[in-house]
C-alpha cells in the first residue's frame, strides 16, 4: 500500500504542475461527455415531443423542414395548407382525430399556437403522456389563452391576466394586436417539449386576429366585417399543418401517398418517425465529426499528461533512486509511476464528470428558455462511467511509457544519487 | 547478531563497463561481521563503484563476492534487491531524504519495502514509531514535534541524522555510508559520527564506510586504504 500512498504525496509535492495537467484532462473528458450528453438528449428530447402521431399534413416543402417548423417550432413555413382541404382529410374514414395547427404569431418571444380542443384530447409526448393543467383548463372562448409551462414562470403569468399578441415572431414586434387583448385561463404543467414555450390559442382567436389586422382593406366583406366578427364563429382560410391520427397503423402509408399526390394543392404528408430518422442523419454527420473532435482532444489531454510525466522524470531521477537504496525494487518505482498515472487520469475524470454535471446544472434553464433544448437531469450515466474508466486505462497505458524509462533509469542509474 | 563470521568477502574481482578493459580490481576484501571499517581514498577512486558492487546492483565481470554468507553473483537481480533491502542500510553524501515525505515517514520507509526489517522489529518486540524515535534520539534529534515537518524543513546535518535512522531502523547486518559526512562542518561530523558509531556498536552491526577524509579513521576499527586494496588497468 505504500505505492499508492507514495504517488498521492509525490503528486501533490507537484500540485502546481499536477494541477494544470489534471484540468487539461478534466475539461477534455467534459467535453467529450458534454457532447454525446446533447447528442443522446437532443434525441430523446426530438423522439419524445410527439408521440402517437400517424402523419404530419403541410405545404410541400421538404420533410424535415416541415417536421422542425410544425413540431419543434424551429423555422418558418412558407405556405399552408387551405381549411378545405383539411376538413376533408379529417373526415377521411381511417382518420381516428387531427389536430390543426396555426403558428405565425408571438407574444413577447414566444411562439403562438392556433389549434383546438383537440390538441388537449389528443396530442401525446414522451411515449404516451397527455397534457396536464397546472393550473386552469383549455381555453373555450376566443380569447382565452392557454401557457406553457416555460412561458408562465418566465413572464410571471397567472391564471386570468390579459395578455396581448403580436404578428410575426420576433422578440419584439412592432405590429402588436394591443385592442385585442387575451385572457389566460390556463397554465399547462411542464412537458419538456417545445409546448412549454408555446402560448396556445383558439384557431378562432388567430383568424380574429388577422381579420382585425386586415380590416382597414377586408379581402372579402361580411366575415371580417368590424360588427359580427367577435361573434360569429371564424372559419380560418388556411391552417399551418396539422396533424393526423389513423384508427389503424396499416393505411399510414396509403394515405400519405395519397396526400402527397394529391392534385388541387401542393401538399406533404410525413411519417413523424421516418422524418426524425433522416433529421438524425443529416445531424449525424455533424454529431459524428463534433464527438471525433471531441475524442481528440481527449487524447491531447492524455498527451499533455504524458509531456508532463516524461519532463518530471529527470529531476525525479534522485527520488527515485534515493527509494530504491531504502529497498524499493525497480517495480517498484515502475508501479509508482503507473499510480501516478491512474491518479492523474482518475482524477481528471472525477474532476471532469463534476465540471459536465455543474455545467449542465447552469446552463439547462438558459437552454431550455433560449434554444429550448432540454437536457436530461442529474445522475451519471452509464456512458459517462464507461467513458470514464476508458479514459483512465488510457491514462495507465500512456503512463506505462514513463513508467517503463523510469524502471530503465533506475536500472542504469542504481543507488548513485545525481545531485 | 554479532556472529564469528564474514560480513563482506571480495575474491579477485573485476568491474568494468568494457568486457576485458576492468575498471576496477580487488584482488581481495574481506570484512568481519560486527567490524567497523574505515575505507580511505580519494574522490573518484572506484569507492562508490565498490558500494554499488557489495549492494548488488552493479555485478562483476569475473571474481566474487559473498555478502552476509551469500554469493551475490547466485541470487537472480530481484533476490539481490529483497536481500539489499533486508540487510543494508545505506547512507550517501547528501539529498538523501524523500522530499515529500516528514522525517518519521523518511525513517519508516525501509520498513514498507523489507519484511524482514518489520520482523526484526517484531521479533524484538518494538513500534516502528517508537523504534524511529529512539534511532533519532540516539542519533542527537531529539525534538518529538518535528518528527511531522516536512524532511526539507532539516539542516543538511539533522538530514544526515534522518538518513542515518532509517538506514538503521529494522537492524539491518550491514551499514554501508559512503561519504555521509563530507557536507557537514567539522562539528558537526564529529558528534553525528560517533553517535553513529555508538548505535552501531550497540546493535552489533557491521559498518563499510568510505570518505576521503583520514580524521575520521580513529573511530573505526580497523582503516583501510582503498589503494591497498584496489588495481586499476590503466593506472
Amino acid at each position: 500500500m505504500i505505492i499508492p500512498r507514495l504517488a498521492l504525496l509525490s503528486l501533490w509535492n507537484r500540485r502546481g504542475t499536477v494541477l494544470l495537467t489534471v484540468c487539461g484532462i478534466a475539461v477534455s473528458v467534459a467535453l467529450l461527455l458534454g457532447v454525446q450528453k446533447i447528442r443522446t438528449d437532443l434525441r430523446t428530447g426530438f423522439a419524445n415531443t410527439i408521440s402517437g402521431a400517424d402523419l404530419i399534413v403541410g405545404s410541400r416543402s421538404g420533410p424535415v423542414n416541415l417536421l422542425l417548423y410544425s413540431i419543434f417550432r424551429i423555422g418558418d413555413a412558407t405556405n399552408g395548407v387551405s381549411w378545405g382541404i383539411y376538413r376533408r382529410i379529417a373526415a377521411h374514414p381511417e382518420v381516428a382525430w387531427t389536430i390543426p395547427l396555426s403558428l405565425g404569431d408571438s407574444h413577447r418571444g414566444y411562439r403562438v399556437l392556433g389549434t383546438n380542443g383537440d390538441y388537449f384530447a389528443h396530442y401525446r409526448f414522451a411515449q404516451s403522456r397527455v397534457l396536464e393543467f397546472a393550473a386552469g383548463g383549455p381555453f373555450i372562448r376566443r380569447h382565452d389563452a392557454v401557457l406553457g409551462a416555460d412561458v408562465a414562470a418566465a413572464l410571471r403569468y397567472t391564471l386570468g391576466q390579459s395578455i396581448t399578441l403580436a404578428h410575426g415572431v420576433g422578440e419584439v414586434s412592432f405590429a402588436n394586436h394591443d385592442d385585442l387583448p387575451f385572457v389566460v385561463t390556463g397554465i399547462l404543467a411542464r412537458t419538456g417539449t417545445p409546448a412549454d414555450r408555446t402560448v396556445h390559442v383558439s384557431l378562432d382567436a388567430i383568424e380574429a386576429l388577422h381579420a382585425r389586422e386586415e380590416a382597414p382593406a377586408p379581402p372579402e366583406g361580411a366575415a371580417h366585417d368590424e360588427g359580427h366578427s367577435l361573434d360569429a364563429a371564424l372559419t380560418p382560410d388556411s391552417i399551418t399543418a396539422f396533424i393526423v391520427g389513423l384508427k389503424g397503423r396499416s393505411a399510414a402509408f396509403q394515405i400519405q401517398r395519397d396526400i402527397n399526390e394529391f392534385r388541387g394543392e401542393p401538399l406533404l404528408a410525413i411519417l413523424p418517425g421516418v422524418t426524425l430518422q433522416q433529421l438524425w442523419q443529416v445531424v449525424g454527420i455533424a454529431e459524428a465529426a463534433l464527438l471525433v473532435v471531441a475524442g481528440c482532444v481527449v487524447f491531447a489531454g492524455l498527451l499533455g499528461m504524458l509531456t508532463a510525466v516524461l519532463t518530471s522524470l529527470n529531476e525525479r531521477r534522485r527520488e527515485m533512486a534515493i527509494l530504491r537504496s531504502v529497498g524499493a525494487r525497480p517495480g517498484h518505482v515502475f508501479l509508482l509511476m503507473m499510480s501516478e498515472a491512474a491518479l492523474l487520469g482518475g482524477a481528471g475524470v472525477i474532476v471532469g464528470i463534476a465540471l459536465l454535471h455543474a455545467t449542465v446544472a447552469v446552463a439547462t434553464p438558459w437552454l431550455e428558455s433560449r434554444y429550448g433544448v432540454f437536457l436530461s437531469g442529474n445522475g451519471i450515466t452509464a456512458f459517462e462511467l464507461l467513458t470514464g474508466a476508458g479514459v483512465v486505462a488510457a491514462a495507465v497505458l500512456a503512463g506505462a511509457l514513463p513508467a517503463w524509462r523510469a524502471y530503465r533509469n533506475t536500472l542504469a542509474d542504481g543507488l548513485t544519487l545525481r545531485v | 547478531m554479532n556472529t564469528p563470521g564474514t560480513a563482506i568477502a571480495l575474491n579477485h574481482l573485476q568491474f568494468g563497463w568494457t568486457p576485458g578493459q576492468p575498471f576496477l580490481e580487488i584482488a581481495g576484501f574481506t570484512v568481519a561481521r560486527g567490524e567497523r571499517v574505515f575505507l580511505q581514498g580519494p574522490s573518484g577512486c572506484g569507492k562508490s563503484t565498490l558500494l554499488g558492487l557489495i549492494g548488488g546492483v552493479l555485478e562483476p565481470l569475473s571474481g566474487s563476492i559473498d555478502v552476509l554468507g551469500r554469493s551475490l553473483q547466485a541470487m537472480r537481480r530481484q533476490d539481490r534487491d529483497r536481500f539489499r533491502a533486508a540487510h543494508i542500510g545505506f547512507i550517501f553524501q547528501m539529498f538523501n531524504l524523500v522530499p515529500y515525505l516528514s522525517i518519521l515517514d523518511n525513517v519508516l520507509l525501509p520498513l514498507e519495502f523489507s519484511r524482514e526489517r518489520r520482523l526484526n522489529l517484531e521479533a524484538r518486540g518494538v513500534q516502528p514509531v517508537a523504534e524511529a524515535r529512539r534511532l533519532l534520539g540516539a542519533l542527537g534529534l531529539e525534538d518529538g514535534g518535528m518528527l511531522k515537518r516536512p524532511a526539507t524543513a532539516l539542516s543538511q546535518g539533522q538530514q544526515q541524522r534522518v538518513a542515518a535512522a532509517r538506514a538503521l531502523i529494522g537492524r539491518p547486518d550491514l551499514l554501508v555510508a559512503d561519504e555521509p559526512t563530507s557536507s557537514l562542518d567539522a562539528d558537526a561530523r564529529q558528534s553525528f559520527l560517533s553517535l553513529l558509531m555508538q548505535e552501531c556498536v550497540n546493535a552489533g552491526t557491521t559498518v563499510v564506510f568510505v570518505s576521503h577524509d583520514s580524521a575520521l579513521s580513529p573511530l573505526f576499527d580497523r582503516t583501510v586504504a582503498f589503494s591497498s586494496i584496489s588495481g586499476r588497468a590503466d593506472a
